[in-house]
């Protein structure tokens, strides 16, 4: 049942637009990111700002950490002409031309691994989890749709996991497009890809996968809750741009207060998805990688043991 | 009880502590027309999706002939077409049956064509659902309720919407489906004139419980032309329709009588009570139809005419 089911949703969400609007969207903000992360120091700035910068004694990668799409902030660069132990000099920035755009001419030195990681901890594939999970499981609840499915063969559980299994398969092909697409970005904006791939990339975008599909769970629960496609959407939006942490960083104050043996740098947003999947690197290290993991595993499993509560309990229609 | 599909007893539902359905007893025989008859809000739509496992019952059980235990057996013969024809828009209807036909592991091209053709949307197979008229929309929807090839066929107002036309279309179709392949169908409608054309059994719901269960036959005798006579006793007048050759008559309580036949004769029979100084407090022909007769009834149950 569960076999035909899967096959069934995996039709349905074929036929859905937002599946391909997302890898577009996503494809024009990887574009944009690497632009940013190979090109450009700071949106805004011209090379004499930066120069000017440099003379004052101020780094770019300073400044780099405020830029975020929206998602995130914090990420670290590299710059290629200087650090911030040594003046610029004039003849380190690089002097723009429009055929620098497509092929070399760096502002950062970074390799393929890092454009990928920088691509991922974006984190705008979550953002497009939560808007695919909310429209294709909001849909079938907005027309009722489970109906025609459930009256002649009332499996409701395999229905559920035929869904997830679906929004899983989703999240992968998110992951796959942002490798593929950085691949192509890097080649497009540096004229080749240094690829440097070792285990960690590997290790990073399978931990990545695993915090993406326990993000995606979150967003069914929600959907499944609400059954509003608008309110889970906006609900699992706003927990995929992290703004759950605002919340959470009042509740750590006060529970520092209240628990004085805590440690002082005690923070619940350390234990949610949108956090583990920013503060992962390529670099992490097995403690990182394995909180990341419990979190994950912890979250998938009450998001999805809520839910089914939830079937179990409500009617069709 | 052989002959029976479906036996529900004391069905009930509630809803946030409002009873939607109240101890519903329903005897659906195999290969019959069953028309659930009752305004909006009286229950119609919950009975169904509860007999289809949509909706759990607070109470009550209904057994399907030969199917005991769990009833996923006996869901797999059942199709549904319940409130809203549930498709969606964005999908063909050729798109909205080929996911219903993936689902079940059946069907083919041919298959799908096939349901599109029998409710006449073949020719728009590959038009947006979004796009069709209510009329065509309940149309797909009976074409997906028939997706498996059903038993048992649960048409909650499949004919609404529907322009006379489309009616007589759907209404020939599943009288077809009901002889020639033998589908049980259970179907509500509040157009009572249009379910007197196809049903062969009724069930009269009024605020959640059922009020009157009959055969055709029995609500064609009740709802027939006839002649009412209301007196404060009808022993001593039944000897008067003996003797004047009136065997067609029925004594409804011990006030009324209704007398089936010879209407034309009123005024000869109101004669012949008068002489045998009987106190008659009215006499006269009265005619109902099916609307007028369930009006009476729900009204009755409602504390309202009679």
């Amino acid at each position: 049942m569960y076999l035909r089911f899967l096959k069934s949703e995996l039709f349905r969400a074929s036929k859905h637009k937002c599946v391909y609007i997302l890898i577009l969207v996503l494809a024009a903000v990887l574009f944009l990111e690497s632009i940013v992360f190979l090109k450009f120091s700071i949106p805004g700035m011209s090379q004499d700002d930066v120069y000017s910068m440099g003379q004052e004694g101020y780094s770019a990668e300073g400044m780099s950490e405020s830029f975020n799409m929206g998602f995130n902030a914090g990420r670290a660069v590299s710059p290629v002409v200087h650090d911030e132990e040594e003046d610029m000099s004039e003849e380190d920035i690089p002097a723009y031309t429009l055929s620098d755009f497509w092929g070399e001419g760096l502002f950062y030195n970074d390799d393929f691994p890092t454009l990928y990681w920088l691509n991922v901890s974006s984190s705008f594939h979550l953002f497009a989890v939560a808007v695919f999970t909310a429209l294709f499981l909001g849909s079938t609840y907005k027309y009722g749709y489970d109906k025609n499915l459930i009256v002649g063969n009332r499996y409701r559980f395999s229905l559920f996991f035929a869904r997830i299994t679906v929004i899983a398969i989703y999240s992968a092909i998110l992951l796959i497009a942002t490798f593929l697409m950085t691949v192509v970005y890097d080649l497009l904006f540096t004229g080749s890809v240094d690829w440097n791939l070792d285990s960690s990339v590997l290790g990073y975008s399978l931990v990545s996968f695993v915090l993406s599909f326990a993000f995606s769970m979150i967003a069914v629960f929600i959907a499944t809750l609400t059954k509003n496609t608008a309110a889970s959407m906006t609900v699992s939006i706003m927990l995929s741009m992290g703004f759950l942490s605002l919340g959470l960083s009042i509740i750590s104050f006060v529970m520092t207060y209240i628990f004085p043996s805590l440690p002082s740098d005690f923070q619940l947003v350390n234990y949610t998805i949108t956090q583990n999947a920013e503060a992962l690197s390529l670099q992490s290290t097995g403690k990182e990688v394995l909180r990341a993991l419990i979190v994950a595993v912890v979250y998938s499993f009450l998001s999805i043991e809520g839910s089914l509560l939830i079937i179990r309990r409500r009617d069709i229609g | 009880m052989d002959d029976m599909l479906l036996v529900a007893e004391e069905l009930s539902k509630e809803y946030k502590k409002v009873k939607a359905v109240d101890s519903v007893n329903l005897h659906i025989k195999k290969g019959t027309i069953y028309g659930l008859i009752g305004k909006n809000g009286a229950g119609k739509t919950t009975i169904m999706k509860m007999i289809t496992g949509m909706a759990t019952p607070s109470s009550g059980s209904f057994t399907y002939s030969g199917f005991e235990g769990d009833k996923r057996d006996a869901y797999s013969r059942i199709g549904a077409l319940i409130e809203a024809p549930a498709l969606l828009p964005n999908l063909s209807a050729y798109d909205n049956i080929k996911l219903k036909c993936l689902a079940y592991g059946i069907g083919d091209d041919a298959y799908i064509m096939d349901k599109l053709k029998l409710v006449g949307l073949d020719g728009v197979a590959k038009r947006k659902a979004g796009k069709f008229s209510l009329g065509m929309k309940q149309r797909l929807g009976i074409a997906m309720a028939l997706v498996g090839e059903p038993d048992f066929l649960v048409l909650d107002e499949p004919i609404n919407g529907l322009d006379p036309q489309g009616i007589v279309e759907i209404r020939e179709m599943l009288m077809k489906l009901n002889s020639e392949k033998g589908i049980t169908i259970l179907i509500s409608s509040h157009i009572l004139e249009e379910l007197a054309k196809i049903a062969k059994d009724y069930a009269i719901i009024n605020e959640g419980r059922i009020i009157e269960e009959s055969t055709l036959e029995d609500l064609k005798l009740k709802c027939r032309d006839k002649i009412v006579i209301k007196t404060s006793n009808t022993s001593p007048v039944l000897p008067i329709l003996d003797s004047n050759n009136f065997s067609d008559y029925q004594v409804i309580d011990s006030n009324t009588i209704y007398i089936y036949e010879r209407l034309g004769d009123i005024s000869t029979l109101n004669m012949e009570i008068a002489k045998a100084e009987i106190p008659v407090e009215s006499i006269g022909v009265q005619s109902s139809d099916l609307e007028e007769y369930f009006i009476k009834l729900t009204g009755a149950s409602a504390g309202g005419i009679k």
